[in-house]
């Protein structure tokens, strides 16, 4: 009868997905891909984070094991142990472990690199790590000279990477302690090793700087340690959680011989041979917070959630020197062996959502954040770049601890119509205070409303919009630079930066965003979406500083579907990026009143990026598993920085456009000889060309006072090509 | 499973044997795969298919109904994950069981006030949810955030992976190591309560406290940079020595005007070559050198 095929085609599905061919229940399943991947060309560029930047050919080796229970029997063990890219620097491997409701065990490892570039030039000499040299024979014009003077320079150029990667051990362990009880664990231990670029500067005064770019050790250690502790019932839930992270550098200073011949303004005994400079480089700190968050089902149709923490950074690390050169003369002491830095951090996060009706919800939110930095003032009459004796007391500097408080309260309201249409609309007020700051004081209102039409079969729709304007009551632009001094010396009318200038963080500042999104699905087979956002940030005109920002975007995305085997999906979108500010060159009192040192930057960044994918998946399929499979995928992401610079009277010339263009043509194809075995080949073809005004055609010495590594800006064209083998068993 | 347990016991089917007669493998809405996830492990007593919590039904609602034609109409199950039912009503299901841990945050969350529904992201009859995987995950979010979508196929970025099959562009991050979609406490859903919190969490050397601070900095790292990508390198939101200027506009050099006049041929100024004003002003973060006030050392 009907009803009996139907039950014997029922026990073919159920046992379908789980069972070998022998009859057994097949719980582990195991892939195993060996492959290779060949470049036609050497590009660090192109391997920036994959690692694919040598054209010697690479492993291609992936791996599954998957084991999942017999859905019938009472296992409740899944694990999964896998491995990505083991042939490549981004590998990747992770076992997975779980008793389904009742513990987890996962651990990971992950390599990140990250090549940034290989035709740097440097004269210096790594000595030991941290510490870079000149070569012997090092020769220098005096005095004052510039990177003109550095008379055997090009011989004595070496080829230098740049380059770090990341290694990154995770443990997470999660246990249900009971019906109501839960623990997690979770602990992370990172490295980041290698060279980063940091320009080393001999020389202080205005126009003396005299400096290298540098390769600098990247040597860091990251540990976070998380763990948290839940209580969760029906009506009450409650986590209990500390967090900790220790980040450490081995690597304390960054220290290079002086490369120039002295200068005049110099102090005597500054200058190659006699000299070196000594950069402090980031410090080891910790950070340890607790937290609280809690949920409360206050009745049905009302929730109060409360997520509280406190938190302490600490920075105790030994201050260097004012100064590694013996030649200059200090005087006076340091205030203390190390910055015994400390914040403390507090905030408050509290939300109650309620159903005020059936169709009417209201969500209110309160946060409060505080950084309060406890790390003592003090005076450091300092030493001006390892070139000039220390300055005396009363001309030292006294740092500058920065706090602040944040407080925002919103509420929201969303009303649903029938079908799943809704409105939404809220207000929201920021306060924010703050310490050793131009704006000590600012408050924003902003207000939101949006709308989801959504419920037709064949369209959706969701648009909002959303304002903010921020208001500063009072803006003190030299308060924070007489607040750096010892009392009377300096003047009230002082200033580092003009009067007229407003920095875009603090000050007062007008917000409009829109935003559209649509969709249609008139079928199965066929989808397409369009996007369209403005962002406008607008300042006050007449300061100095950013005046307007803006940023428009629209795309458009969709999908077609004629048969299953077949999907064609593309996107295209653009977005431009304008921003204009104004400045005035200050360069005595008599400019900084004068609106002819004024002058005007526009800067426009325009992207336009599309992608086109196709696939076709089963082709030639048979009930013995073979079949085959197709793609194509063209990707392009073109970039262009226009920025126009006129003054009301100085010399300005145009800038070139900076641009960047991405085109990656990739076809794969994968052959299934049956249920066990499937071969996988892919091409692809990436090209990337840039130009920067900033890298093209600058050398180590085009600079007179900075001697640069002389690196290009990105450009490759190259073929990769893949093949691997996988195996299923 | 709860709610269903209140539910008369005659009001469901024969289980999943009963489903499978439909939804097997080939035909539309196939759902066998159901057995290859979490759901269907039976040895858990909280899963849809441990005995006696009625398989599909624990999430459909009571189906009996459902297998029958009434006038040559299926009707649909009591519960169905599509615009036949609300999404409270579609999320309510998920979150009868799955309400603590990350989805903590979701009644009030921004993904929550603008109607999603779990399975607008999660595909929960697959074995290998999409927007678990690292690597297919983003593709999952760029579905609504076309904005990011685009900006992770610029030349600075974050090694999320981009909407392309290149291997330039291979994953190495997912959307959820910075954000958490069910909501949270921080800004933009992101796991930390703050945004730099969030960054320190990989670049935790920026933590400080330096002796010598950089204030925007130690506020917001988006005062300078744009997580997702950018036109200019490190992330920042524009090119130097500009943007230093938009905050900087002191005596000589950092109000001084920088043009096409700073460059070769027509010259070559220390602060729009190299590393532009980080050429001298190197440690921008802030530094912790006792003559580092003007962050140079």
């Amino acid at each position: 009868t009907d009803s009996s095929k139907d039950k014997k085609e029922v026990t073919k599905q159920t046992k379908k997905t789980t069972k070998k061919k022998s009859g057994k229940v097949k719980t582990v399943r195991t892939e195993i891909s060996i492959g290779f991947y060949s470049l036609d060309e050497d590009s660090y560029r192109y391997g920036k984070y994959s690692g694919l930047t040598s054209s010697d050919g690479y492993v291609l080796a992936d791996f599954k094991l998957d084991k999942r229970p017999d859905p019938k029997s009472s296992d409740t063990t899944r694990w999964t142990f896998q491995g990505r890219r083991l042939g490549l620097d981004s590998r990747h491997l992770e076992f997975d472990y779980r008793q389904q409701g009742t513990q987890r065990f996962k651990i990971s490892y992950s390599e990140i690199p990250n090549h940034l570039f290989n035709d740097g030039l440097t004269p210096f000499r790594e000595e030991a790590p941290g510490i870079w040299n000149l070569p012997p024979g090092w020769q220098v014009k005096p005095p004052n000279s510039t990177t003109r003077g550095l008379l055997n320079l090009q011989e004595n150029l070496l080829d230098l990477s740049i380059d770090t990667k990341r290694r990154r051990l995770d443990l997470a362990y999660e246990r249900r302690l009971g019906p109501n009880w839960t623990m997690d664990f979770d602990y992370r231990h990172e490295t980041r090793k290698g060279e980063r670029t940091l320009g080393g500067i001999i020389g202080f005064n205005w126009f003396n700087p005299r400096g290298a770019i540098l390769p600098a050790p990247v040597d860091f250690t990251t540990d976070i340690l998380e763990a948290t502790m839940g209580y969760a019932t029906s009506r009450l839930q409650l986590n209990f959680g500390i967090y900790a992270s220790f980040f450490g550098n081995d690597e304390e200073t960054l220290v290079f011989q002086n490369p120039f011949a002295r200068q005049s303004q110099w102090a005597a005994g500054v200058g190659f041979p006699n000299s070196q400079g000594r950069i402090a480089l980031e410090p080891d700190n910790s950070y340890l917070q607790f937290r609280v968050t809690g949920g409360l089902g206050i009745s049905a149709t009302t929730r109060l959630t409360a997520d509280v923490s406190f938190g302490r950074v600490e920075q105790d690390d030994a201050f260097l020197p004012y100064t590694i050169n013996p030649n200059l003369t200090v005087n006076t002491a340091l205030p203390a062996t190390n910055l015994d830095g400390k914040i403390d951090t507090t905030m408050l996060n509290l939300r109650l959502t309620s159903k005020l009706a059936q169709r009417l919800g209201l969500t209110v939110n309160y946060h409060y954040n505080d950084r309060d930095n406890k790390t003592p003032r003090r005076i450091f009459p300092y030493v001006g770049a390892d070139s000039q004796d220390q300055r005396a007391v009363g001309d030292g500097r006294i740092n500058s601890p920065y706090s602040y408080t944040r407080q925002k309260s919103d509420a929201i309201m969303t009303f649903r119509f029938s079908g799943a249409a809704r409105l939404k609309a809220g207000i929201e007020y920021s306060d924010y205070n703050r310490e050793f700051s131009d704006v000590e004081d600012a408050d924003e209102l902003t207000w939101l409303a949006s709308a989801l039409l959504r419920g037709w079969s064949k369209v959706s729709m969701r648009l909002g919009y959303r304002n903010s304007d921020r208001d500063v009551s009072n803006y003190n632009p030299n308060s924070l630079l007489i607040g750096s001094f010892l009392p009377g010396e300096i003047g009230g009318d002082d200033f580092l930066n003009h009067p007229q200038l407003r920095k875009y963080y603090l000050t007062d500042r007008e917000r409009d965003e829109y935003r559209f999104r649509a969709d249609f699905f008139p079928n199965a087979q066929f989808n397409l979406g369009v996007s369209v956002s403005e962002y406008k940030d607008d300042y006050d005109a007449g300061f100095f500083g950013l005046n307007e920002a803006k940023v428009t975007s629209w795309s458009v995305d969709g999908g077609w579907y004629p048969i299953e085997q077949v999907a064609l999906t593309a996107f295209y979108s653009n977005e431009e990026y304008d921003a204009s500010q104004s400045s005035r060159h200050v360069i005595n009192s008599s400019s900084a009143a004068d609106p002819n040192y004024n002058w005007f930057a526009e800067s426009e960044d325009r992207v336009d990026t599309y992608n086109i994918a196709l696939k076709l998946t089963g082709i030639g399929a048979d009930k013995n598993g073979k079949g085959f499979e197709f793609g194509l995928d063209y990707t392009y992401s073109n970039t262009e920085n226009t920025t126009r610079v006129v003054a009301v009277s100085a010399d300005t010339a145009p800038l070139p456009d900076l641009l960047s263009e991405m085109r990656t043509f990739s076809i794969w194809s994968s052959f299934a000889m049956g249920d066990r075995a499937s071969v996988r080949l892919a091409a692809e073809n990436a090209k990337f060309e840039s130009k920067d005004w900033g890298l093209d055609g600058v050398a180590p010495d085009t600079l007179s006072n900075v001697l640069l590594l002389g690196q290009s800006a990105a450009n490759y064209n190259l073929w990769l090509i893949s093949a691997s083998l996988s195996y299923r068993f | 499973a709860e709610d269903g347990d209140a539910i008369p016991e005659h009001e469901y089917s024969k289980g999943v044997k009963r489903c499978m007669l439909c939804h097997k493998e080939g035909k539309p809405m196939a759902a066998h795969e159901i057995f290859l996830t979490p759901m269907g492990i039976s040895g858990d007593p909280r899963a849809p298919f441990a005995d006696g919590n009625h398989d599909c039904e624990a999430c459909h609602g009571p189906s009996k109904s459902h297998l029958k034609r009434k006038k040559g109409v299926r009707p649909p199950p009591p519960i169905t994950f599509d615009d036949k039912t609300p999404v409270e009503a579609q999320n309510k299901v998920c979150l009868a069981c799955h309400d603590t841990g990350a989805r903590f945050h979701w009644p009030g969350s921004v993904h929550d006030t603008e109607g999603l529904a779990c399975v607008d992201c999660h595909d929960r009859h697959v074995p290998d949810d999409p927007v678990m995987n690292v690597q297919t995950q983003s593709a999952v979010c760029f579905k609504c955030h076309q904005e990011q979508r685009a900006q992770f196929l610029r030349q600075s970025r974050h090694p999320v992976q981009g909407t392309t099959s290149s291997l330039s562009h291979v994953g190495l991050m997912a959307c959820t190591d910075c954000h958490q979609p069910h909501g949270s406490a921080g800004p933009g859903a992101l796991k930390r309560n703050t945004i730099n919190e969030q960054c320190y969490d990989c670049h935790a050397e920026k933590r400080g406290p330096f002796l010598w601070e950089h204030a925007p900095v130690s506020e917001d790292c988006t005062n300078c940079h744009t997580p997702h990508g950018s036109n200019h390198e490190n992330l920042l939101i524009a090119r130097q020595p500009w943007l230093c200027q938009q905050c900087h506009v002191a005596r000589f050099h950092s109000s001084d005007v920088y043009s096409g006049t700073g460059i070769p041929p027509s010259g070559a100024d220390q602060r729009m070559l190299g590393k532009q004003c980080l050429n001298c002003h190197v440690q921008i973060h802030g530094s912790n050198h006792p003559s580092g006030v003007r962050l140079t050392r």
